[in-house]
């Protein structure tokens, strides 16, 4: 497959994907550019992977997470993070009467997550992907994925979902 | 809870996910910016390399030899087009690319790239350099350095935008990498060079014990100093490479280019030394010659001068960029007048 094919194939989907890591169109694009400029300077070696598209959701995985790091793309804020905590819990307090007013606590509380366990909850539950394509996806092993996955499940249970389910957590 | 089994909570974050495609912009808008950071980063880490398309001069020297020494019979139609001098058989192209055996998972770019023009009156093969950053239109991908064409669309989209750059037909070419130019180079037992300026490699070096290496820090370049000598594969390659140390860096490389594949053009003409070559050559080039088959190409051009291999280059302004029609450039090579347009342009003839 060559590096256009790839590209008139799933660009759309990475960037779909990147949108639900990030939350934010604009950072998903940027993340999105970012990683395939570099996966066509190299896209031999990607080419040569089992699964080519593992291999370059792996690098926008890790460009995701290493973005609080600032080792690279600088200039971007993760945009889901800018209501400042203060607003987000004016936003969780007001919203407990309008369920379908405010499902959108769901997205505040992801963005609030460890950005390894929200790769690992879209991955699942977006991309409908096994654990053992998650753990290929993220680098690590089977039970880090299905740990990373409860975690995260069990902060938004206590976090978010009271509001949003009528408390049906079980 | 198994996190396996859907729960109102999985459901709520398949709904949230659901909820923000409608988010998600239309990726084509992305499409641009890809081709041209992807060529921005290639032409910095091309700095750094400064790889140098000598395999481009290999090349055209290998399908010179093919061409102009291969024993089949002309083939009767095509001596008729070549003698009417036809523009659709008198363009080649030859691509130099950079692969190498270290680089194997990295972008390929046709560095060296030349134009063969099959002049059928004079029985001269001409060799007119394209350079490497000149600015072509790539379909889809903006503008783009000449070198960077071989990255979107290979020898086929290279091809098509030089011919119609130059408004003439190319009949089929060769592509050629490093290793391929250096092992045809060593098939013929090397070439005799005269080098014109001193040119010191960034890419091999001398180390402590007199050994030549890969150039790494602490290590002695190799330099070659002006004068004509025999050159062995290896050496020969690593000195067309060469650009950075050049007073006109890459124009000044294409010229080494030209004079390599001119050496080996004269060295190929000895039927021992073709022999030798040609099964070398044959897994070196990859050809793409269209309707042409390779004896008929080889018979077409059995009969012209490989001691005499003149090359040109093309009339660029300050910027870069091509002058008008070429100087009449273009129309000598429609209409079968390069010899003419050579010997009142001198000051493009090497």
């Amino acid at each position: 497959m060559t590096f256009e094919e790839f590209v008139e194939a799933r660009l759309q989907a990475l960037l779909r994907y990147a949108v639900m890591l990030t939350g934010d169109p604009h950072t998903a694009q940027d993340l999105v550019q970012e990683t395939m400029i570099r996966a066509q300077l190299k896209w031999r070696r990607i080419a040569a992977a089992s699964v080519p598209e593992h291999y370059v959701k792996r690098m926008l995985t890790n460009a995701y997470i290493d973005l609080h790091r600032g080792s690279w793309l600088r200039r971007v804020v993760l945009r889901a993070e800018l209501p400042s905590e203060a607003a987000n819990r004016d936003l969780v307090v007001a919203d407990h009467a309008g369920a379908s007013a405010d499902r959108d606590q769901m997205w505040i509380w992801l963005a609030r997550l460890p950005r390894r366990q929200r790769a690992a909850l879209v991955l699942r539950y977006y991309e409908s992907l096994s654990d053992v394509e998650i753990a290929e996806v993220l680098g690590c092993a089977i039970g880090t994925v299905r740990s990373l996955i409860s975690r995260a499940l069990a902060t938004l249970r206590t976090e978010v979902v009271p509001e949003l389910i009528g408390g049906d957590v079980r | 809870m198994n996190d396996a089994v859907t729960s109102p909570l999985t459901d709520a974050l398949t709904d949230a996910f659901a909820r923000h495609e409608d988010d998600v912009p239309d990726a084509m808008a992305l499409r641009p910016a890809i081709a041209a950071g992807a060529s921005k980063r290639r032409a910095r880490r091309r700095r750094r390399w400064a790889v140098s398309s000598g395999a481009l001069v290999l090349a055209l020297a290998a399908s010179l030899v093919f061409t102009l020494r291969d024993p089949s019979p002309p083939a009767p139609q095509v001596e008729s087009l070549v003698d009417a001098g036809t523009a659709d058989v008198s363009n080649f192209l030859l691509l130099g690319t950079d692969r190498r055996p270290q680089s194997a998972g990295d972008t390929v770019r046709a560095d060296a790239i030349l134009l063969l023009h099959v002049d059928p009156d004079t029985r001269t093969v001409y060799q007119l350099s394209i350079p490497r950053d000149l600015v072509v239109d790539v379909p889809n991908f903006g503008r783009q350095q000449a070198n960077n064409a071989y990255v979107f669309g290979g020898y086929e989209l290279t091809a098509r935008i030089l011919g119609d750059l130059l408004g003439v037909g190319i009949a089929g070419g060769a592509v050629v990498d490093f290793n391929g130019m250096q092992r045809v180079t060593d098939a013929v037992g090397g070439v005799d060079l005269c080098v014109d300026q001193r040119t010191v490699s960034i890419h091999l070096g001398v180390d402590a014990t007199g050994r030549t290496a890969p150039l790494r820090p602490g290590m002695r370049p190799v330099v070659y100093e002006p004068g004509c000598r025999h050159f062995a594969g290896w050496e020969a390659l690593d000195f067309v490479r060469q650009r950075q140390s050049l007073t006109n860096g890459g124009d000044d490389r294409d010229t080494h280019l030209r004079q390599l594949l001119a050496a080996l053009a004269r060295k190929l003409s000895d039927p021992v030394k073709l022999a030798k070559a040609m099964p070398v050559a044959g897994g070196a080039l990859d050809l793409h010659l269209g309707d042409m088959s390779l004896p008929t190409l080889a018979g077409m051009l059995a009969r012209y001068d490989a001691a005499h291999v003149p090359g040109l280059k093309l009339p660029l302004r300050a910027d870069r960029t091509i002058v008008p029609g070429g100087d009449g450039l273009f129309a000598a090579l429609r209409n079968g007048t390069v010899p003419e347009w050579a010997a009142a342009h001198p000051q493009f003839v090497s």
